[in-house]
């Protein structure tokens, strides 16, 4: 009698404590989930060949790969200019035209040079100036320098060169 | 006692009537023999099972399928290749450029559901001894990954993703949640429940770097020379979408419990009926 009494009152406290166990409640979920990316490859080598034909400077500049995984990446905006004695005078043209234009005396090749890459040749002819002549033996230095930058693009893929040309804006940081 | 005097006649017409009623009553048992069966009863018991999939540019790249098949109960497809996937012929990602990336997500489940997008973009650097889980699924690379957590150095802001020709996304289908949103993560609550078989409008359209990831450089003299070396040269930015569903009975509640959405006035938002 004294144990039946036992158990009904473990049964009754157990009662008691389950009114205050909360309901579980699932609900249906589900998902799903992807990612992706691309790496990004700035400052690409580039070197000038120039060439001396018949009294012009055919200049040409190639975004050299460091590998052949390299090619068709990195690439670059170029342009070039050339100093010369002020004895001489100068005369650019472009092969075929328009590859290279003209923004006073410094000349922008307009589209992107991607490593593995040459671009059209600059032309520049030396003359004396008016009133000078050159003499037997005599030689003429010009130097052509030319800068590079990342390539930057426009929404639709065109070359950006005014905004990758802006000059004073690149943000130097400490490593 | 008289005795009745019996006929043959009468003899003979009994017989015959037993025999007759012992045939009938033989007919009769057979009869009701065919005339009982029991008739077919069906049952059908429809099981609901929710499945949400995630579209890049019309691709399906991920989903998980309740209620069907497989021994597991569902059937899914995750971290499936998320971004410029059709960029793969394209060895130079080119800077500035807006390409394609249209995200909608489909209700691929039998039940309608209530559903958001999360979306994660940050810098990682390529071939690092570490791994975040990232191996294998980076486009053209087989190395390990690093995920850059200098994020005012390396910031997911360059990533943009645009909707319509300008950044931001596609605010007449989607609600942005403030509050869930990081510099890193976006989260965007899609407006109204999607039916089976129903297809989200697009979240984004496109995606671009910003060109100022190629003016950021690192100066470097040894002695006479300085050069600069760009930032972000080497590095890749990396966009991650995830999409949750839920049902939409119960469905404040649900959120709560299953996203720990405890905004009524999103829920509002989303078009989410009040308890």
């Amino acid at each position: 009698m004294k144990k039946r009494t036992l158990l009904l009152a473990v049964l009754a406290v157990i009662l008691v404590m389950s009114s205050s166990i909360g309901s579980a409640v699932a609900y249906f979920t589900t998902y799903a989930k992807a990612r992706g990316g691309y790496v990004i490859h700035l400052g690409g080598r580039t070197e000038i060949t120039e060439e001396w034909l018949q009294g012009e400077k055919v200049v040409r500049i190639t975004n050299v790969p460091n590998s052949e995984n390299d090619k068709g990446k990195y690439p670059v905006f170029v342009r070039a200019r050339a100093f010369y004695d002020s004895t001489l005078a100068i005369s650019y043209s472009s092969v075929p035209e328009g590859a290279w234009k003209a923004d006073g005396e410094v000349w922008y090749y307009q589209t992107a040079l991607f490593a593995g890459d040459t671009s059209e040749a600059l032309k520049i002819r030396v003359v004396a100036k008016e009133g000078e002549k050159f003499k037997a033996g005599e030689t003429a230095d010009v130097v052509v320098v030319y800068e590079s930058v990342p390539a930057v693009f426009k929404a639709d893929g065109s070359p950006d060169l005014a905004t990758a040309w802006e000059t004073g804006d690149i943000k130097v940081i400490n490593p | 006692m008289k005795k009745i005097r019996r006929s043959p006649v009468v003899t003979g017409l009994l017989f015959l009537l037993a025999v007759v009623l012992l045939f009938a009553g033989g007919v009769g048992g057979t009869q009701a023999a065919l005339q009982v069966y029991s008739e077919n009863y069906y049952s059908a018991l429809n099981l609901k099972h929710i499945g949400i999939t995630l579209y890049e540019n019309g691709t399906e790249v991920a989903f998980r399928n309740y209620g069907e098949t497989a021994a597991s109960g569902f059937t899914e497809k995750q971290d499936g290749d998320l971004v410029l996937k059709n960029l793969e012929d394209d060895p130079s990602f080119q800077i500035g450029r807006k390409y394609p990336f249209v995200i909608t997500c489909k209700n691929t489940g039998s039940i309608d559901h209530y559903l958001r997008v999360t979306v994660y973009k940050y810098w990682v650097k390529v071939g690092d001894d570490e791994t975040f889980g990232l191996k294998g699924w980076f486009h053209g690379l087989s190395g390990n990954t690093k995920k850059l957590l200098d994020n005012d150095r390396y910031n997911p802001a360059t990533i943009h993703l645009g909707y319509n020709g300008s950044e931001g996304y596609n605010s007449s289908a989607w609600v942005r949640d403030p509050n869930s949103s990081t510099d890193e993560r976006e989260v965007y609550y899609y407006i109204g429940k999607l039916s089976p078989e129903g297809e989200t409008a697009p979240l984004f359209d496109t995606l671009w770097i910003d060109s100022s990831v190629a003016k950021t450089a690192v100066k470097e003299t040894v002695g006479n020379v300085t050069t600069y070396k760009y930032d972000y040269d080497g590095y890749g930015f990396v966009v991650q979408a995830e999409t949750d569903a839920v049902q939409t009975h119960s469905a404040r509640a649900a959120i709560r419990s299953a996203w720990g959405l405890q905004s009524d006035a999103m829920a509002s938002q989303m078009n989410i009926p009040a308890e």
